[in-house]
């Protein structure tokens, strides 16, 4: 565990020191009552970088997600966004200053149609900058134009995740939280996820991602944070996280 | 399809196809109708009114709510008191203020005097009852229905008691019926469509989405509970000056249950409000003139009271567990016409249709 230790301290932060970070967690803590979910956790995320935590069912990663858009409850520590402290922020509030999660599970509205699920995403904007941005969406994702007036729940598993998607970049955030977003899905369909995740790299979007696919996560990502139990376990460039014996530990601690 | 992507030309729309329809309806019943049946249908759109005033809330929010009848109230009773002749307010209130006492206002001020109450107060009581959901939702609403009786019943220099209080100028014509009905049904189909009304549905759908797409769901719902409440006082003021007296007891758990009865029955859309009464006004008449006996072959029934409350209470349980959506669900009288159209021209639309249920099209499943 000593190489780990030392992981954790060379570089949890940013991979270029340059860019600015935008996200910070400071001794993050959430728990679900009695139940701790995350301890003491310090992330950060400079802009443009794709950032990915790593680790078992059950080791806290998608309640940290949760907790930075407000959704599982943040017992102690401190979150800033752009240099703005929204620990104590609503939902909405920090949905609306720049920050979007895709939640695992896709939980598209499903009685709803595509465009309206995505307007719900661009609910912040205006009627005809939404429509300026529904059409930039569609070279990313084709299937917002042969599907827009479609039901979303009639669509299928990959089909939503990429309307789930969509609907999470359609109000420009400066900050996208992804949830999951291989999991349940055809192999076929989860090299078009990770397709689309390089394509964001590309376009200068900056990612959080959960993944339980390492190997793909650790390919496209900068850095990693591998978690488990609740705590952060190790961190650093993904490079470096890629070698066998991480990948071990992370996969010892997935055992156990 | 480019009618979609805007929201309002599909209120509009869709209200002028429902406007269209229920004009039929008044204009047949109007020429060919009794006199019975014209006061059938004058309290079949006082009634639609109440009933798409619940439908801006629960419609939108998916939550129930027991209390819009004691909005109906304070309008009635708050268009009543300023339009009533002061002659017979002197005589039946004569404790009340002076500015009750020597009003005598056309029928628009003095409803919108109602309205503005029941505004009021649905602000002042929404900052609490809109964060409910569920059974603390039905239990608080019902308990304002009943807080509303009760004030009702006891405030004797404004209101009489449970006394009637009769001489309200009988305003209430067809004409007024069909303008109110026109005002409100644009406005809540405007409302439905608007951000905030796409919003709350969704949150109807999967809540957690819908923060995490960052609705405000207590504030949208806040929206919809104030002009529902309002578009309720406008019901309640026609019927005040239709009937020409009116009690406490007049909305209380009867009106409620029926009112409520035509929401869970029609369905969640503005449409599903407009079946539900149609349907629960046709039912409530034919089992009315029951009520007073009736013979079947050798099988005869002298008289039945209480038929109409049992068949409504057993429309609910049948609705709640074999169709809980509603008769029409959450379409709207325009989604249907779309999809009708789009089925007859399948290949002129080119689009794909908005209710698409063919998997076979989709071959990345």
């Amino acid at each position: 565990m000593s190489s780990l230790g030392n992981q954790k301290d060379s570089s949890a932060s940013p991979a270029n020191p340059a860019a600015e970070v935008i996200l910070r967690a400071t001794g993050l803590a959430v728990a679900y009552g009695a139940v701790e979910a995350v301890r003491n956790l310090d992330l950060e995320v400079a802009a443009g970088e794709i950032v990915v935590l790593l680790g078992a069912n059950g080791a806290g990663k998608s309640s940290m997600l949760n907790a930075i858009v407000g959704l599982s409850p943040r017992v102690g520590g401190s979150i800033t966004f752009e240099g703005h402290d929204i620990t104590r922020k609503s939902t909405e509030m920090i949905v609306r200053s720049g920050i979007s999660l895709v939640p695992e599970g896709r939980r598209l509205f499903s009685n709803m149609t595509v465009r309206e699920n995505l307007r719900l995403g661009g609910a912040a904007l205006g009627l005809a900058e939404f429509e300026r941005e529904f059409e930039r969406l569609h070279d990313l994702f084709p299937i917002l134009r042969k599907r827009a007036d479609s039901q979303a729940g009639l669509l299928s598993g990959g089909e939503q995740q990429q309307v789930a998607i969509a609907r999470a970049l359609v109000g420009r955030p400066r900050l996208l939280l992804l949830d999951e977003p291989s999991l349940g899905l055809a192999p076929i369909i989860v090299n078009r996820v990770f397709e689309i995740i390089e394509e964001l790299r590309r376009r200068k979007v900056t990612i959080l991602l959960v993944e339980q696919n390492a190997e793909r996560a650790l390919k496209i990502a900068d850095r990693g944070y591998v978690m488990s139990n609740g705590v952060v376990e190790a961190a650093g460039r993904a490079a470096d996280l890629q070698t066998s014996a991480i990948e071990n530990a992370y996969l010892g601690t997935a055992g156990a | 399809m480019a009618m979609s992507q805007k929201w309002w030309p599909r209120a509009l729309i869709g209200s002028a196809q429902i406007l269209v329809l229920v004009s039929l309806i008044v204009a047949g019943v109007s020429l060919l109708g009794s006199s019975t049946d014209q006061r059938i249908l004058t309290v079949f759109l006082i009634n639609l009114i109440a009933a798409i005033g619940l439908q801006i809330y629960t419609g939108t929010s998916g939550i129930i709510s027991f209390g819009h009848v004691g909005f109906m109230a304070l309008g009635a009773y708050g268009s009543a008191l300023f339009t009533a002749d002061p002659a017979i307010k002197a005589m039946g209130i004569p404790n009340a203020p002076d500015f009750i006492l020597t009003s005598a206002m056309g029928f628009l001020p003095a409803m919108l005097i109602g309205v503005g109450v029941a505004a009021i107060v649905a602000a002042v009581i929404g900052r609490v009852f809109v964060r409910l959901g569920g059974s603390a939702a039905a239990v608080a609403t019902l308990g304002f229905m009943v807080m509303v009786f009760t004030v009702l019943s006891n405030a004797e220099e404004w209101t009489r008691g449970a006394k009637a209080f009769s001489g309200i100028p009988a305003y209430t014509t067809m004409g007024w019926c069909m303008g109110a009905f026109a005002v409100i049904l644009v406005i809540a189909r405007l409302l439905r469509e608007s951000d905030t009304g796409l919003g709350l549905r969704s949150s109807r759908d999967d809540a957690i989405a819908a923060q995490a797409s960052g609705v405000d769901v207590v504030n949208s719902r806040y929206v919809m509970w104030v002009a529902s409440a309002a578009c309720s006082a406008v019901a309640g003021a026609l019927y005040a000056h239709y009937i020409g007296a009116i009690l406490p007891k007049a909305f209380h758990f009867e009106l409620t249950f029926l009112i409520v009865t035509m929401v869970i029955v029609g369905g969640q859309s503005i449409t599903g409000a407009i079946v539900g009464t149609l349907l629960i006004t046709i039912l409530a008449e034919a089992l009315r003139r029951l009520e007073n006996g009736f013979s079947l072959g050798s099988f005869s029934l002298s008289e039945a009271p209480g038929l109409t409350t049992a068949v409504l209470a057993l429309l609910i349980v049948f609705t709640l567990t074999m169709r809980p959506q509603g008769l029409v669900g959450r379409w709207e009288l325009d989604d249907l016409t779309m999809r009708w159209l789009a089925k007859r021209r399948p290949a002129a639309s080119g689009a794909a249709l908005p209710f698409e249920k063919d998997r076979e099209r989709n071959p990345a499943a």
